[in-house]
């Protein structure tokens, strides 16, 4: 795939600011979310409240999941507040803060699920695969 | 050739209906005036606008943001949807995000019944919160002689922080921090009771939406907050 503007967009990321990270199998799909919305959260300036609150609610769920503790209704629920973030936001920075969560569900849904319904990271990233399978009961 | 006139007047059309502008008046003036109700927050009559609930948000034909009202000048031949079904799924998980935020308990709160995030609530009719509660824990300022800053309560709608700068010119109130963790200051974070440029006017209690700027010695639901815009245009001189 060549690297412009055009190319980029065609397959829904965007040129500059991280829009093209290279990955191995390594890397667990919902801790790579995690992470990102970790960072938008941080830089976050607290203006408007879709960005404010909601990406500091996306990535408590992101979290939740990760540890282990998510519900297969989170999937939704990341998925509504990612779109209300996305269209509400004031700037560039929530009205993207989002993408990250919602293309990993797009294209890594199973990986979600895999963490949700067997509470286990195949990756050994997230904090549930640390835990017994015993005690991660909920 | 005739002779332009300087006020000139815009037709756009809200929800459907033929609605006309004058010059400089904003999607949500234009609106109100029509008897379409856009919900806001943040705004308030009298303050410039700010746009930073995203309450007011709308639909404008051939833009594929959606444009805050309360700050979007109307345009000749704008097609502003102001309501629709996602726009209000949109404005109930603002509300439900408000609600999540900080400690918001109607039945311990003096503004209870005279609060716009519960109209808001109860107009839009979010009647269960889904997320869970952040109810991050903020200081309760009492050191003010007459007035009280429950932080606990705040929308963060910044119209204290306005309303003294704009009107007192003081400019007491004002914001620290960032994200989740802004919070309204006095001067640079002194308690409110020793800040030296606060006049203690009390335009911030009457402009607080919620009741986290209130008077003290009030009980539950006793705090109702006068009218302010009348007030504010007799002072600029625009009403005798």
């Amino acid at each position: 795939m060549s690297v412009d503007y055009e190319s980029l967009t065609s397959v829904g990321s965007i040129m500059g600011s991280g829009g093209m990270i290279v990955m191995d199998e390594t890397a667990c799909m919902v801790d790579v979310a995690k992470f990102f919305m970790d960072f938008t959260r941080d830089e976050s300036c607290g203006k408007c409240t879709p960005c404010r609150i909601g990406t500091t609610h996306l990535h408590g769920l992101l979290e939740r999941i990760c540890n282990g503790q998510g519900r297969m209704e989170d999937l939704s629920t990341l998925e509504r507040l990612g779109v209300m973030v996305k269209r509400t936001a004031l700037c560039g920075l929530g009205q993207t803060a989002p993408n990250p969560v919602s293309s990993t569900l797009r294209y890594f849904r199973n990986e979600y699920i895999e963490h949700i319904q067997n509470k286990t990271c195949a990756q050994g990233r997230c904090a549930c695969s640390k835990v017994p399978a015993a005690m991660a009961e909920r | 050739m005739p002779e332009r006139s300087h006020y000139q007047v815009k037709t756009l059309t809200i929800d459907g209906k033929e609605v006309c502008s004058a010059e400089h008046q904003t999607i949500l003036e234009v609106a109100r005036e029509n008897s379409i109700d856009i919900p806001t927050l943040c705004h308030f009559d009298g303050l410039k606008g700010i746009g930073s609930c995203r309450l007011c948000v709308v639909e404008v034909k051939g833009s594929n943001k959606l444009l805050p009202a309360c700050v979007t000048q109307a345009q000749e031949g704008m097609e502003v949807t102001a309501h629709s079904p996602q726009l209000t799924e949109f404005r109930k998980l603002i509300v439900e995000l408000l609600l999540t935020e900080r400690n918001h308990s109607c039945a311990v709160c003096v503004s209870s019944g005279h609060c716009e995030l519960q109209a808001l609530a109860q107009k839009l009719g979010v009647n269960h919160v889904t997320l869970p509660y952040l109810h991050i824990n903020c200081a309760t300022d009492g050191t003010h002689r007459r007035f009280v800053a429950d932080h606990n309560r705040c929308v963060l709608c910044a119209r204290c922080m306005r309303v003294c700068d704009e009107i007192e010119g003081a400019h007491t109130w004002d914001i620290t921090g960032r994200g989740i963790n802004s919070r309204m200051i006095t001067d640079l974070g002194d308690p409110w009771g020793i800040s030296e440029t606060c006049t203690s006017c009390g335009k911030c209690i009457s402009v607080c939406p919620v009741g986290a700027l209130v008077e003290k010695g009030k009980s539950v639901s006793e705090m109702t907050k006068p009218n302010f815009l009348p007030y504010l245009l007799q002072m600029r001189g625009e009403v005798q």
